[in-house]
């Protein structure tokens, strides 16, 4: 058998190269066990709950949803701003906003309820005041998550413990919560979360981590929250639509209970009192201390979102850099992107009108476009940008056009030539032409060796990249980067989600709406020291506070909530047109001139009654009969 | 003729182990040998003989059939006494050549030496039998019909025979070639043509885990050859496969070099352009491989590629369900003398590219801007806006006084080259046969920087060796090393912004070549696509795979074999991606300066490093034996063992030095410095399978297939890990019916056999170890204090009894040849039914749950078609020869069942329940026709949204379906087939006369729509520019006519009025079916005299084409260029918009391509 050498080395040879057993675990997937058994595994934990927190930053669609990764996260001017007649902007109706995106986040609020009924079992491992920052972090973010819903549909389902996986699909049909139920549900998560977290830096105890929630947070958005409930049993009292989700109380809140809320809100803004303060490190140049409450870690910041360009999960969290420089100002100061949306004259106005016509109706001559700006109030500076003002190196010439004369007054040049909703295209340069007011698509364009058109000026032949109302906005702008480090991803600076202004103004509206007229000035006329602006006087009205709110909370993305829970939003947005302000140079008299025209995307803001709440989302109520009725009017 | 014949014995017996016999031996004298049997079969005599001589035997199967049992008794006798003696009653006859007994047909009644009949006067006649190349052919019988009487031919062929009258009639037979009677006439001489039966009835197939003889094969298996699959001349191997495997669907969606842009299925099961259902199972030399292997594989060293449609894949168990293509790779030949053969071939090919779009000149363009304003009713009603572009500017555009940008021709070439070298070696001995293979190729692209380019590499060597009479080994090693490079920029980004950039934006700011100037978005084309300016990004793949095989003849059991198999398989993936920054300039022509502007910065580099290492283990035990000379039994049992482990890294650093690489990075960087690692591409993986086969015949007429195979696989749960596949097939070979054989002559029906198979296959291609619960880490994480924290992520809530999806496949068919193949064809039905395939179980699921559940095994679906084959060979006179084959497959997929939530209506119920409706419909409008003039908008009586008022002549119309007044988005009815076609087919024609050789490959598609978007769908798009057939519009008369004045004159065009609504629906949705000329190739093969005088065997020079022409109703674009994917309005689930199938429609164009090549063999 000498043959048998060769079986012996094939035999030996193949099970040498294979002994692999089947029972082979993946290599990246870890146990819950081991997730709650470290302090780094309950960070991670909580770290994925707050790259999802339902926050509406920099990168918020109002009609697309939160967005996390890449993709989404540079279209900044898809924002809210720009939807409810703050900015304006090319894109997105008021109505495709109002009916929301289909938000029902329970994956994440079950992510929360795990870490609630669960990490008490480890309690062991961990002292108890650690182990109660965490629950507290976890209260906030479910109270947080919750407000997210509770103010876009009214009463939604209270889910406060873990579904088991096996329950059949007809027992997890649960039914919908009254609205005020929810709002009471938030502010005893907000409470939860208060009583369960350490005073931040007292006693030995660490300081705030900036990005994560903490003791006085939970009060600042519980006065948030509070005053949201209030305004609307308030005034949604005397402005809804009907329907049989109204007499079931899934939406709206009886009227009587306002002040309760009131109260509420305004007791959770007084906690923080002491913990917090308004910014004012910049001092003594206001306009500059204004500017940089938004770009220097400070006092004032009660909860914000940070990002990073080294975010490893870029493509899936919330952590990744934004693209707010490359998109808020024109591409002549960043390295990429374009800015597509502009605030408009009627928030500059909320500041008083600007003195751009005479008393004889003739459009005021100014020497240099920058003198605009003399006198402006410091906060207002501090928000948008005006013509002349510079931002790294190069300076806003947002001029739309010369007129060789000028003769006659603004109103009649308006509905002469400028009220004609054409004239945006009217634009090549044809500098030959005999027309006196001279348009330019090119800012090389040149009549007597003076350009026509600014070159952060009105550019319709490029798109939207340019000013259409002569404003850019400056809040979070941050002008300290190298216009090449503003390209799209690039941006980093951080979100504030929550600061302390927010807090007086909310305790001011608390208090006005009961009748602590004297609480509400202190907090007001703290809010315009700060601002450099006159104070006001106890003859100020809930407008004052209203406006005052406005001015101070501008583009951040609250007007569109406001004027919804105080329930004017379609009187505000009744066929809207919005206006910009619009340099001109007069080539005989070598003046400028501002006239003030409608911007020219010709948009048109209207807002329905029935979109103060959102429609619950169409697929929801397919696997869940119980969520009936849906709101008023869907 | 001798020494081809024995290599194609050697061939045959590599692959049918056990059909045809042979086993080989050297000895110089007839030995001499004692032997004693008893009432045995021949064969076992042979095998005696075969045991104690060194003779081998060769002979075919059938002859011994039916020969009766025989008693040997000698001692000490010479071999050809034994056969003698053995062979006196069987009616056989035997010739003892080399080494080799022949054993032949049933000889002419009376041996050749046997007394011619004392008869006169007797006339010699004389003459030559050649085959169908006019090479002799040596040992012909040749017989006076009638009579006893006969000759057989020498080795020149020729032959002397007497006869007794010239109506005497011969008859010349030979092994496998056509019997051919001729009278005798008066010229006393022959010259006599044998034509080889139908070669292909002896072919072989191979199949899973062995080969079969073509006529025995039971399931729906298509082979393509080497021959005729190099006829094609592409990068892309699956390209080469295009029209030539009845079933197989293949579009090849890009010419983009390095990026085998190509998506096929089998029958419509499953592609490799979607990652589930997982691709058509690959397997080359017995390995599974990825689809990218198989694209870049060199087609030289491909011997035949196996397509497996039917249960005949069962035996590949849990990863057959999308059919298998399996390839096998060229051998060495053995080689009597130990010559052995170099050849050297060359392609060179210069691509041309295919509806490459052309964009408007500033004229045009202005034109239709003008236009555009124009059109829009709310501007032009409520105030005549002036037109944005003043006549005298169109006209200094139109007259060149102003140059418009063509940004097209800007960054495109008309020629790029391709070019494709080979050399090969092969030969063998006794002992030793190899085949080595090296290959390169090199494609550039259509860019004028070339910025694009991709090269290869292959290596083969494949060693067979005989160690022993009873042991036999086989090494196989290959690999590849490619490289594609790339300009940072996307290339889609590329051709979108060459499409869409203003014809009167400079390329250069002043126009100076120094200055690129800045456009939109960063983006002027002629930076993008120069990788000095941008950046490059490098892609590099290397594959090595190493095989070794042994067989074993088990003594004391004949027929059986023990195999073992070991390949080690290695790739790497090497990829550098460079982003540079780079600066874009404009001109400010009041201070005569340049604007500069640093976009894209800072520059980083990235290197990504993914490696994969398979192994694959097979043991087997096969046997082959016939009974009583009419049972022929084939078994096979393997064990098969898979390891795959795969890991990977990638590092990223930005840098300032201009090195673009880590080591010279910004250390202090941390922004931009990344080390990360793919958690999902970090594989473990084993699998186990126990497979076996049984296959029966009846003496070829009645056939039986019965295979299986258990698997088990770690990426399952300890309890469902395990799973059986059986597939059984049937066949009746009714030709081989003694009654069918009575009424038609079998020369005149060679084959005619009907077979069904059946059997379960799985796919597993989209699960991967979801039964585990748990959590993954680093997940999405947050900034907390400046510092990224990972976090966890719940993987979802498991359902245990995930596992693979199932599907039961029916096939129904039929082969037949007629008359030595004039004419040949095979039919085929089938019919699979898929269960199980997984889908997450969320549409009952109350979204407040909060539940995450992952796939559970939920729908089904049942795909249905059909295939025709037919093929036709002839042969005029000695030198001219043609063939031609067509065939055509049909598939269709319908939804089973289809888990959905509940819809809100019963409109919406129709509209996207999925359940019972047939896949890939597209829905839409139907369009009713345009309108043409004023008065046929006034008198309209539906609305078409605005109460027709922003209508005008040249706009479409719609059907209202419902009937509600109103036409809009519920008026949507299914209007065409998208995504691929249903209906595939591919005519081949070859023709050969002398020396000069054509072939022919026409291919098609139809039932097949497509819908363009972005650019390619409507001018002016995004505010832009636009392609050249938008100008084919309606338009006014007079330009600057007011289109709402009902008394404009309108001249009438292709598209609708600029800035009007997009065509929808019917209208803007394509039939994409289209026949093309994909390969035509002239050949022409130097004669052998004059080449062997310099040492060359053979020299074969031709011109080819790849995409000649193209016959279609498709305007402006290629019908294999994708066009929008999927309608997500229609609410299909599993086919969504995805942007990379077609990414908007500015993919890489298709291309055409020209060669000239030649291949000399020393």
């Amino acid at each position: 058998m000498k043959q048998l050498k060769y079986i012996i080395a094939i035999a030996a040879a193949y099970f040498l190269a294979s002994c692999h057993k089947l029972n082979v675990p993946p290599l990246n997937i870890i146990s819950e066990d081991q997730v709650f058994s470290s302090a780094n595994g309950v960070q991670a934990y909580l770290a994925n709950i707050y790259t999802f927190l339902p926050m509406e930053d920099f990168v918020y669609e109002p009609n697309g949803g939160f967005m996390t990764g890449n993709g989404g996260r540079w279209q900044c001017f898809y924002q809210m701003d720009a939807i409810d007649g703050e900015m304006a902007g090319p894109y997105g109706g008021t109505g495709d906003a109002a009916q929301g995106f289909g938000f029902w986040p329970y994956d994440r609020i079950r992510v929360i309820n795990i870490l609630l009924a669960d990490l008490p079992k480890y309690a062991n491992l961990y002292s108890q005041a650690q182990l109660n920052e965490w629950l507290g972090e976890a209260y906030f973010c479910r109270a947080y998550t919750y407000f997210a819903l509770v103010k876009r549909y009214g009463g939604v389902p209270i889910v406060n413990t873990v579904a088991d996986p096996n329950a059949t699909p007809a027992s997890l049909q649960v039914p919908r919560d009254k609205e005020e139920d929810v709002y009471n549900f938030i502010g005893s998560d907000f409470d939860s979360a208060y009583a369960l977290m350490w005073a931040p830096g007292v006693a030995g105890n660490p300081g705030i981590q900036l990005g994560a929630a903490n003791k006085y947070a939970a009060m600042a958005y519980k006065s948030r929250a509070m005053l949201f409930a209030a305004t609307i049993a308030k005034y949604g009292a005397a402005n809804y639509v009907d329907g049989p989700a109204r007499a079931a109380g899934f939406v709206g809140i009886p009227a009587a209970d306002a002040n309760k809320f009131f109260q509420a809100s305004y007791d959770a803004a007084k906690l923080v009192e002491g913990n917090f303060s308004l910014y004012t490190g910049g001092y003594p140049d206001k306009v500059q201390n204004y500017v940089d409450l938004f770009l220097k870690p400070n006092n004032e910041w009660i909860f914000i979102r940070q990002y990073t360009l080294s975010d490893p999960n870029v493509n899936n969290d919330n952590a990744g850099p934004h693209s707010w420089d490359a998109t808020m100002t024109c591409r002549i100061m960043t390295g990429d992107g374009l800015s597509r949306t502009y605030p408009d004259l009627d928030y500059v106005e909320r500041y008083g009108s600007l003195p751009i016509v005479n008393a004889d109706g003739t459009p005021t001559r100014f020497n240099n476009l920058s003198d605009i700006t003399i006198g402006l109030e410091p906060r207002l500076q501090g928000t948008i940008y005006f013509t002349g003002n510079t931002l790294r190196g190069v300076t806003f010439d947002q001029q739309r056009g010369i007129y060789k004369t000028f003769t006659g007054s603004a109103a009649q040049e308006l509905s002469d030539n400028l009220n004609s909703p054409n004239d945006v295209y009217a634009q090549y340069p044809d500098t030959n032409s005999s027309a006196n007011l001279i348009f330019a698509s090119d800012p090389n364009s040149t009549y007597r060796n003076h350009r026509v058109i600014g070159r952060a000026g009105f550019n319709p032949s490029t798109g939207d990249d340019n000013t259409r109302t002569g404003f850019y906005l400056r809040k979070y702008v941050n002008y300290n980067a190298a216009a090449s480090a503003c390209g799209l991803y690039q941006s980093t600076q951080s979100y504030v989600d929550m600061r302390y202004a927010e807090v007086l103004l909310n305790r001011a509206e608390a208090a006005y709406e009961l009748g602590m007229t004297g609480d509400a000035l202190a907090d007001i006329n703290q809010i315009r020291d700060r601002a450099g602006a006159v104070e006001a006087t106890a003859s100020m009205t809930l407008d004052t506070i209203r406006n005052e709110r406005d001015k101070e909370l501008g583009f951040e993305h609250q007007y569109w909530w406001d004027i919804r829970r105080w329930r004017i939003a379609d009187q505000v947005l009744d066929n809207r047109k919005l206006y910009g302000l619009m340099p001109y140079y007069i080539a005989t008299e070598n003046k400028y001139i501002f006239i003030k025209q409608i911007e020219t995307f010709q948009r048109t803001y209207t807002f329905q009654k029935l979109w103060y709440y959102e429609p619950l989302p169409g697929g929801e109520l397919g696997k869940n009969p119980n969520l009936y009725p849906n709101n008023p009017g869907y | 003729m001798k020494k081809i014949r024995q290599a194609v014995c050697t061939l045959l017996l590599l692959a049918v182990v056990g059909t045809l016999e042979l086993s080989a031996r050297g000895y110089a004298q007839e030995p001499r040998l004692t032997v004693s049997l008893n009432d045995v079969p021949l064969s076992k005599v042979f095998d005696v003989i075969r045991q104690k001589t060194n003779y081998q035997f060769l002979y075919n199967d059938d002859l011994l059939a039916g020969t009766p049992l025989v008693s040997v008794h000698a001692r000490n006798a010479p071999v050809s006494e034994i056969l003698s003696s053995c062979f006196k009653d069987a009616h056989l006859q035997y010739k003892i050549e080399d080494k080799t007994i022949l054993v032949m047909a049933p000889p002419v009644a009376v041996p050749a030496t046997a007394p011619v009949a004392q008869q006169a006067p007797a006339i010699e006649v004389r003459g030559v039998v050649r085959d169908e190349k006019g090479a002799p052919i040596e040992g012909a019988s040749v017989v006076v019909k009638g009579s006893a009487k006969g000759v057989v031919s020498d080795a020149e062929g020729h032959f002397t025979i007497n006869v007794q009258s010239e109506k005497d009639v011969l008859v010349f037979s030979y092994i496998g070639y056509v019997k051919e009677e001729k009278t005798v006439g008066a010229s006393h001489m022959l010259l006599i043509t044998l034509k080889l039966i139908d070669a292909s009835m002896n072919d072989v197939v191979v199949v899973g885990y062995g080969v079969q003889k073509k006529v025995n094969v039971l399931g729906a298996v298509s082979v393509v050859k080497s021959d005729e699959l190099v006829v094609t001349k592409n990068e892309n191997v699956v390209n080469m496969l295009t029209g030539k495997v009845p079933g197989m669907r293949i579009q090849q969606m890009s010419s983009e070099p390095g990026s085998f842009n190509t998506s096929y299925d089998i029958r419509g099961f499953g592609s490799n352009a979607t990652e589930s259902p997982s691709p058509p199972l690959i397997i080359i030399d017995g390995v599974p491989r990825s689809s990218g292997d198989l694209s870049r594989m060199d087609p030289t060293e491909i011997d035949n590629i196996s397509v497996l449609k039917d249960a005949s894949a069962a035996i590949y168990g849990v990863k057959a369900a999308n059919g298998v293509i399996l390839v096998t790779t060229k051998r060495g030949a053995k080689n009597a003398n130990g010559k052995f053969n170099i050849t050297y071939s060359f392609n060179q090919s210069w691509q041309q590219f295919l509806d490459v779009p052309k964009t408007v000149n500033g004229a045009q363009y202005m034109t239709l801007y003008n236009e555009s304003q124009k059109r829009n009713y709310q501007t032009n009603i409520v105030a005549t806006a002036p037109p944005a572009f003043s006549d005298s500017l169109i006209n200094a555009y139109a007259t060149g006084k102003l140059q418009s940008t063509n940004w097209m021709a800007a960054i495109t070439r008309k020629f790029a080259p391709e070019d494709q070298h080979n050399l090969n070696m092969s030969g063998g001995s006794e002992k030793v046969n190899y085949f080595f293979d090296l290959g390169y190729m090199s494609q550039g692209s259509l860019f004028k920087t070339n910025s694009i380019n991709y090269d290869r590499w292959n290596f083969r060597s494949n060693v067979n060796l005989n160690f022993t009479k009873r042991l036999r080994g086989s090494v196989l090693v290959s690999g590849y090393m490619d490289t594609k490079n790339a300009p940072y920029s996307s290339v889609w980004t590329i051709f979108k912004y060459a499409e869409n950039l203003l014809p009167t934006d400079p390329i250069y700011a002043n126009n100076n070549p120094d200055y690129i100037h800045l456009e939109p978005d960063n983006a002027n084309p002629v930076q993008m696509a120069n990788s000095d300016q941008v950046g490059q990004n490098t892609y590099k793949n290397n594959n090595f795979q190493g095989q070794m095989q042994l067989e074993y003849d088990i003594p004391g059991i004949p027929g059986l074999l023990a195999k073992g198999m070991y390949n080690l398989g290695y790739s790497v993936s090497d990829n550098t991606i460079i982003n540079k920054s780079h600066n874009m300039y404009t001109y400010d022509a009041t201070n005569s300066a340049y604007d500069v502007t640093t976009v894209s910065a800072p520059s980083w580099v990235q290197r990504q490093y993914y490696t994969n290492l398979n192994t694959l283990m097979q043991l087997s035990l096969n046997y082959h034996r016939q009974f009583a000379g009419a049972h022929n039994v084939t078994a096979l049992g393997l064990y098969e063992e898979n390891y795959g482990k795969g890991d990977n890294f990638q590092a990223q650093e930005s840098f300032s030095l201009g090195i673009p690489y880590l080591f010279a990075g910004n250390a202090g960087d941390y922004n931009y410095l990344k080390a990360l690692q793919d958690g999902n591409g970090l594989v473990n993986q084993v699998t186990k399978s126990f497979i076996g086969r049984f296959d029966y015949d009846y003496k070829g007429r009645y056939l039986a297939e019965f295979s299986f195979r258990e698997d088990g696989s770690s990426k399952y749960s300890p309890s469902g890990r395990w799973g059986f596949f059986p597939g059984a097939l049937v066949g009746w070979r009714i030709s081989q019916e003694p009654f069918l054989q009575q009424l038609i002559s079998p020369s005149v029906l060679n084959n005619l056999k009907f077979r069904a198979s059946y059997g379960k296959l799985g796919d597993d291609g989209a699960l991967n170890y979801q039964w585990v619960s748990g959590y993954s880490y680093p997940g999405p994480g947050a900034v907390l204090n400046g510092v990224y924290t990972g976090g966890v992520v719940s993987q979802g809530i498991p359902d245990p009894g995930l596992t693979w999806m199932v599907s039961k496949t029916l096939n129904i068919g039929a082969d037949f040849d007629l008359l030595n193949g004039l004419i040949g064809g095979t039919l085929e039905y089938f019919k699979r039914t898929r269960s199980g395939i997984p889908a997450t179980p969320n549409a009952q699921l109350p979204g407040t749950s909060g539940l995450q559940p992952l796939q559970a095994n939920l729908n089904g679906d049942v795909t249905r078609g059909f295939e025709i084959t037919l093929t036709h060979r002839h042969n005029i006179g000695r030198d001219f020869s043609y063939n031609v084959s067509a065939n055509m497959g049909y598939s269709r997929n319908r939804y089973a069942f289809q888990e959905q939530t509940r819809a809100s209506s019963e409109y919406d119920q129709y509209l996207y329940s999925l359940t019972g409706r047939n896949t890939n419909i597209w829905w839409g409008q139907v369009a009713a026709g345009r309108f043409t003039s004023y008065s046929q908008i006034q008198k309209f009586n539906e609305n078409t949204g605005g109460g027709n008022q922003n209508v005008v002549p040249g706009d479409y119309y719609y059907k209202d379906l419902n009937h509600d007044g109103v036409v809009d988005s519920k008026d949507i009815v299914p209007i065409g087939i998208r995504d691929l076609p249903l209906l595939n087919y591919g005519v081949t024609l070859g023709a050969s006369y002398k020396g000069f050789d054509v072939s022919i490959l026409l291919q098609g598609s139809a039932d097949f729509h497509v819908q363009y978007a972005e650019q390619l769908s409507q001018p002016l798009m995004y505010q832009r520019s636009s392609l050249v057939e938008f100008m084919d519009r309606w338009h006014t008369k007079d330009p600057n006519a007011n289109m709402f004045d009902p008394n404009t004159v309108w001249v009438p065009g292709n598209y609708p009025t600029t800035g009007s609504q997009e065509a929808q629906g019917t209208a803007a949705v394509q039939n994409a079916s289209y026949l093309r000329v994909k390969t035509l190739e002239i050949g022409y093969s130097l004669s052998r005299k004059l080449l062997t005088r310099v040492g060359i065997q053979s020299l074969r020079i031709y011109v080819n084409s790849y995409n000649l022409a193209t016959l279609t109703h498709l305007k402006y674009a290629d019908p294999e260029h994708p066009g929008q994917t999927g309608d997500t309005n229609n609410g299909d689930t599993r086919i969504t918009q995805d942007w990379n199938i077609s990414q908007g429609g500015y993919l890489y164009p298709e291309n055409r391509t020209f060669s000239v090549g030649a291949s000399v063999s020393f």
